[in-house]
């Protein structure tokens, strides 16, 4: 793959996290449910010029962020290195998950300071508020049955290559693609599990925001079932084509933000019509639960799973054990992808090394590759171009392919090579074909002569 | 009607949860009949625990205040207990009224503020 392959298709993947968190963060200036920027604000504050201006300045700081974002999105494009690519996608990766928060969490510190110096508190601050006729309310919910289909559909790429494959390379996410059909019909059950969202007094508007909640959050999932069962059939059908596993993973990936995020905004959008009076006289004031606006934690809640209050979807209870290991987590992948970056430098600019023995040959790079012995080698021949080849696993970069690739004429093989430099060696051994180079043409003209 | 369950108060929540439902049955946020969550439904609402709701609404329902039904649920009262004032409600009543003379009030604000109570509650 080369550098601007590599660009384009990380651009289509990358790029559009910085748009849609802009848009959801940008959302979380207007009111609703009585919160703005994650504080809760009485009805009669809403328009004050402090909470306006706070909100303004916001927007503009999130404004500028992405705009930054946006304008080094680019430069990628300039790198001639596919591992340096990789790093600056990751490290830009990284500063659009994180830059559009501290603009968040700046300016929700803001109006919280001016919540706190204008006594704003509502009465029922630090109490759980629930409605008793809205607790008896039992939700309409989809049946079980409609949720089965994606879930049959995506088991029938894992019996076929349970059954009818011998070596499946990719069971594995067949059976992963699988599981997330079922573990949408569990996260439609949690829906109904949340706690309503009590603004005031109002039973209605109460009543009417959780049907709102549960059925935009229900739909959403539905779909994303039926995508994911239907993704993991295209995944199964162009196994043998990148280009058709990348265009239905984009394809996956877009509907499936799209769900999520209709289904969010058409919520938002609902909510912002219902509650525009709401929070007049008593209002719940669940701000101290609420870690920067963001991040819920209740230890007097057993609920494990709440509705996010910025962002979209649902939020853990930091509170609780599980809360806390999948934030750990999270937060690890989040900071380790520059690591990665160091990993694929690494492998991108270590010399592939071939070395023989009096017993053996042995291919390495970061780490020792391949060691095949004398004895066992069926024949060994010198070629001078690559046979066209389809990486199954391994490193595909412009000076490295390690792994295992199914090259035409030779069948699956396991590769250790640079492709820039010419000749290579085709050894047979045990029934296996390995395809090797060295560090230089001589390096790899004298291995082949030594073999003999 | 809203509960407001406070995790930093020293009364029990399976009392709090009582106390309020008594209370709005008095004022009439609560009318007879009314339908109320069930155990399950109540506890996980409030993310507290199944035993906690159990043990209010078994309190409830001793007291007359709610009944309770393996089809229908939980529901108010039709008629609210009545029989008078109870021995129970008596020493309650002239515990608070011991209080609020050690607090320094005098007979009569005892009396407005009871009338006070009353008037709200209905």
């Amino acid at each position: 793959m080369t550098a601007f392959q590599t660009n384009l298709i990380i651009s289509v993947f990358f790029f559009p996290v910085l748009p849609i968190l802009y848009f959801i963060l940008r959302n979380e200036s207007k009111p609703k449910k009585n919160i703005i920027l994650g504080v809760t604000i009485p009805y009669e504050a809403r328009q004050t010029e402090e909470v306006l201006l706070i909100c303004k300045n916001f927007r503009k700081h999130l404004g500028i962020t992405a705009l930054i974002l946006a304008v080094i999105f680019p430069a990628a494009f300039f790198i001639k290195y596919i591992s340096v690519i990789l790093t600056f996608y990751m490290l830009w990766l990284e500063a659009a998950i994180i830059a559009p928060y501290v603009s968040f969490t700046l300016y929700h510190r803001k109006l919280k300071r001016l919540k706190t110096e204008k006594n704003w508190e509502g009465s029922s601050a630090g109490k759980i508020v629930l409605d008793t006729k809205v607790s008896a309310i039992t939700q309409k919910q989809y049946s079980f049955w409609l949720f089965l289909p994606p879930v049959i559909i995506s088991l029938i790429p894992v019996f076929h290559a349970a059954f009818f494959e011998s070596e499946s390379l990719y069971f594995i996410a067949f059976v992963v693609n699988a599981l997330l059909t079922v573990l949408f019909f569990v996260l439609y059950k949690t829906v109904f599990r949340l706690k309503s969202e009590v603004i005031d007094g109002d039973t209605a508007v109460t009543a009417a925001l959780a049907r709102i909640r549960s059925r935009n959050m229900g739909k959403s999932f539905l779909l994303i079932s039926y995508f994911t069962g239907a993704y993991n059939i295209c995944f199964w059908l162009f196994i043998e084509s990148v280009t058709g596993i990348l265009l239905s993973s984009a394809a996956y990936t877009v509907v499936v933000l799209f769900a999520a995020i209709g289904a969010e905004f058409a919520a938002r959008s609902a909510q912002e019509k219902l509650t525009q009076n709401s929070g007049t006289g008593f209002f719940t004031d669940e701000d101290r639960y609420w870690i920067n606006g963001m991040f819920y934690c209740n230890p007097s809640d057993r609920h494990a799973f709440v509705k996010d209050r910025v962002g979209i979807n649902m939020s853990m209870n930091l509170a609780k054990v599980s809360g806390k290991i999948v934030m750990g987590i999270s937060v690890l992948c989040i900071l380790l992808l520059p690591v990665a970056g160091v990993f694929l430098i690494t492998e991108e600019f270590t010399p592939v090394n071939l070395v023989v023995t009096d017993s053996f040959i042995e291919a390495s790079h970061t780490s020792p590759e391949y060691r095949i012995s004398l004895a066992e080698i069926e024949s060994a021949k010198l070629i001078y171009s690559l046979p066209k080849s389809q990486r199954v696993y391994g490193t595909g970069m412009d000076t490295l392919l390690k792994g295992k690739f199914r090259a035409d004429g030779y069948g699956e093989c396991e590769f250790c090579l640079n492709p820039q430099v010419s000749p290579f060696i085709v050894i047979t051994a045990e029934g296996k074909t390995y395809i090797l180079g060295g560090a230089n043409s001589e390096d790899t003209a004298n291995a082949y002569k030594m073999l003999g | 009607m809203l509960l407001e369950l406070d995790f930093t108060d020293e009364t029990p929540i399976y009392m709090q949860i009582r106390n309020q439902i008594v209370m709005g049955i008095a004022d009439g946020k609560l009318s007879p009949g009314e339908k109320l969550p069930t155990i399950r439904a109540l506890s996980n609402e409030a993310g507290i625990n199944m035993m906690t709701v159990n043990k209010a609404y078994a309190l409830l329902k001793q007291e007359g205040f709610i009944q309770t039904d393996r089809r229908s649920g939980v529901a108010v009262s039709g008629s609210v207990p009545s029989g008078g004032v109870t021995e129970k409600l008596k020493s309650g009543f002239k515990l608070l009224v011991s209080e609020a003379k050690l607090c320094g009030m005098t007979k009569q604000e005892i009396l407005n503020l009871c009338g006070e109570f009353f008037e709200t509650e209905n």
